[in-house]
């Protein structure tokens, strides 16, 4: 059972369709990525999910409900230009977000301190937020987010900004939140993030879903049939009908597999040339080329 | 707690908690208290004491002439002193300066009289002398007509001009206090309308908006924005009502405790100024019916209040980065226009302009609170309050359409035709 299922969802502003038709779903516990370029649709689709704005058709479940406003209280949300008030001392404004979640206003304090205290910045709690780095001004942000304990975790670009050592901090911090229970929606432009941490993505590009499935799954679904050959001594000659080689480089080979035959025919034929093979590696395409070729793709249609 | 609450309680702590709101406070007034209390005090006690040499060689004034208002004559004897001698030493024998009326000064024409002194002779003194002479020379004058002082006496009873339709109050009192009372509320919509701009505008720059409407409605953050400066305005009006309380049990104090004195003072030297005339004031302010004018200035400052600070709202969330001027200027123009009008209301308070006016809710707020001193009809001032509730029940709605969609929109300039499609969203 998915914990949040959106089933065609429509939004549309004065002229355009800012999403069109979206559904994807998203299973609880798990960590999901949103990709997709600027303009896409991913913010409008997010603040459909926060309950910001609503869908003109199509229909939302949060963990097999109906979406409502009283859901928002169960949601968390950092959107990707950190908003914090800038005069409000740090605990004050945590305290305050928390309650507007709902939190009491004891329960709200005791949170914020221990939460301080494991990121490390007990020691500003006094301090107003413009006086803070903007490593810990997201610090600040992401315990906004996470204060009331939400079960779903909507991060727009979490590590803009941060610092390998806090990005880390944060990475664990949302991992642990997993394992506790919370469902996570992670929205990014970078790829390398999405492929470590996502389990499942989608990719939007001008209000729709074009690709909708799990991390290795999409890999190999775009994948071009090219292995990597590491080779010492005497260069392979392959046959450029079956094999054609895309480059060589530093007794390194990238070899096609043309269609109708497969991984056991080249190496079969490696085998016969007394090739020594180092290593012999499937090239998958990483997300970040996957995602290029697809909204490039679509665009040029 | 309900989350409104919540908002509304940080719009209010913020903006309480800064130094600014004591200081600004606590200085409006006082600045108010010294411009009006000032003069008063300069006029009786700031006066420096001027001896003059009266050198009468007509015999006309030397005896007449009385000590008055921080003004001493010494009375020279021609005989004795001439003229030319007492030129030299006047200031040794502490004379500020000298009066010389020559002796061929007549009664039918009275223009050779000269002052000589180094310093130049204030106006105020100059003033004060000339009265002087000129009663002298009145009672000269009816006496060579052969007038005796019981007829004089008679001739001198002044007419008074009692407002029967005023019985409560007298014009210049009302006046004075529609001014003061129109200002404030326009000083007050205009400040603290530009200041939930600000606060919305800057909600919408630090990207907060975002943050805060995914756990409460654009509505209830408006709202709440708008209720909790609302309240800060109420604050800093209890101050004042209690500043001004004290204010005024001070004057009274200052000026005298027994009113009914200072209203004959008034009836004897009419136009002797600032003493009777605070005097008058503050026994017309007894006459006034305060608490109605208390409960309209707070009634319709909220009115207005809530009309300009929602369209204030929908203006600051539809306004870009910088802020937007002539989108702002959609909002103070009505205000600006409103205290140009109510200038001129104030002459003529019954007036068409004044009555149809102060019945418009964008106008009300300033004109019905600048007439209401001058007792309009109960009907006018029910039914303008009225009408500015539905004011700003419709401003607030309309606004409440155009934040929901303009704190959430980056980057783009609006115009005001776009700003209107959103209503209809």
């Amino acid at each position: 059972m998915s914990f949040l299922i959106l089933d065609k969802v429509v939004k549309n502003f004065a002229t355009t369709r800012a999403v069109d038709e979206v559904s994807f779903e998203v299973k609880p516990q798990t960590i999901f990525g949103m990709l997709g370029p600027n303009g896409a649709g991913k913010t409008t689709t997010i603040r459909i999910i926060t309950t910001i704005l609503t869908a003109d058709s199509g229909s939302v479940l949060f963990n097999g409900q109906p979406l409502t406003e009283l859901h928002a209280e169960e949601m968390g949300y950092m959107p990707e230009e950190r908003g914090l008030y800038k005069k409000m001392k740090v605990w004050e404004q945590l305290v305050y977000l928390a309650q507007l979640k709902g939190m009491s206003g004891r329960d709200a304090k005791r949170s914020v301190f221990e939460w301080m205290e494991k990121f490390n910045i007990k020691d500003w709690w006094n301090k107003r937020v413009e006086e803070l780095s903007k490593g810990m001004s997201q610090k600040v942000q992401f315990i906004a987010t996470v204060i009331h304990r939400p079960k779903l975790i909507i991060l727009d670009e979490p590590f803009s900004g941060l610092d390998p050592i806090n990005s880390n901090l944060i990475k664990e911090e949302i991992e642990a939140l997993r394992k506790n229970g919370a469902t996570i929606i992670f929205s990014t432009h970078r790829m390398e993030q999405v492929e470590e941490i996502c389990e499942n993505i989608i990719l939007i590009n001008k209000g729709k879903v074009i690709l909708n499935g799990g991390v290795s799954a999409i890999r190999h679904q775009f994948k071009q049939n090219e292995f990597s050959i590491r080779y010492e001594g005497r260069a392979p000659q392959l046959p450029a009908d079956r094999f054609p080689v895309v480059r060589t480089e530093n007794q390194e080979m990238i070899v096609k597999i043309e269609d109708h035959f497969s991984s056991i025919d080249l190496m079969r034929e490696l085998v016969n040339q007394e090739v020594e093979v180092k290593s012999y590696n499937e090239i998958l395409p990483t997300l970040n080329e996957i995602f290029i070729t697809q909204v490039e793709g679509k665009s040029h249609e | 707690m309900n989350k409104i609450l919540l908002i509304i309680r940080r719009e209010y702590m913020t903006r309480v908690k800064k130094r600014i709101f004591l200081v600004t406070t606590l200085l409006a007034p006082l600045s108010i208290a010294v411009i009006t209390l000032l003069p008063a005090y300069l006029s009786t006690h700031g006066k420096q004491e001027e001896k003059i040499a009266l050198y009468d060689e007509s015999g006309i004034f030397s005896s007449k002439m009385e000590n008055r208002d921080h003004l001493t004559f010494g009375h020279i004897n021609t005989a004795n002193v001439p003229y030319d001698s007492l030129k030299k030493n006047y200031t040794a024998s502490g004379f500020s300066g000298i009066l010389r009326i020559p002796a061929d000064f007549s009664i039918s024409q009275p223009l050779s009289i000269e002052y000589f002194s180094t310093d130049q002779l204030g106006l105020m003194t100059q003033g004060g002398i000339e009265n002087q002479m000129n009663e002298v020379l009145r009672k000269e004058r009816l006496r060579a007509a052969n007038i005796s002082p019981e007829v004089m006496e008679q001739l001198n009873v002044p007419v008074k001009i009692i407002q029967a339709d005023l019985s409560q109050s007298t014009a210049q009192t009302s006046t004075i206090l529609a001014y003061v009372m129109g200002f404030m509320i326009y000083i007050v919509m205009i400040t603290y309308g530009m200041m939930v701009m600000q606060g919305v505008m800057e909600e919408k720059k630090n990207r907060i908006a975002e943050v805060i409407t995914s756990s409460v409605k654009p509505f209830q953050l408006m709202m709440g924005k708008i209720v909790g400066i609302a309240l800060v305005g109420l604050t800093q009006f209890l101050i004042w009502i209690v500043l001004s309380g004290a204010v005024i049990s001070l004057l009274k104090g200052l000026y005298g405790g027994d009113m009914n004195d200072m209203q004959q003072m008034q009836g004897m030297n009419a136009p002797q100024q600032d003493l009777p005339f605070i005097a008058g004031f503050l026994t017309d302010l007894d006459k006034l019916p305060l608490a109605l004018l208390a409960f309209g200035f707070v009634f319709f400052f909220l009115g207005g209040y809530l009309l300009y600070a929602s369209i204030f709202a929908a203006i600051g969330a539809a306004s870009g980065e910088e802020g937007d001027q002539s989108l702002t200027f959609i909002a103070t123009a009505p205000i600006i226009i409103s205290i140009l009008i109510m200038v001129s209301v104030l002459n003529q308070p019954n007036s068409r302009l004044a009555v149809i006016t102060s019945l418009i809710p964008f106008c009300s707020p300033i004109i019905m609170v600048g007439r209401l001193p001058f007792g309009p009809p109960a009907w006018q001032i029910i039914l303008s309050g009225v009408l500015l509730i539905a004011g700003f029940v419709f401003t607030v709605w309309v606004a409440g359409k155009i934040y929901r969609t303009g704190i959430l929109m980056y980057g783009k300039k609006i115009t005001f035709r776009e700003m209107m499609k959103w209503v209809r969203y």
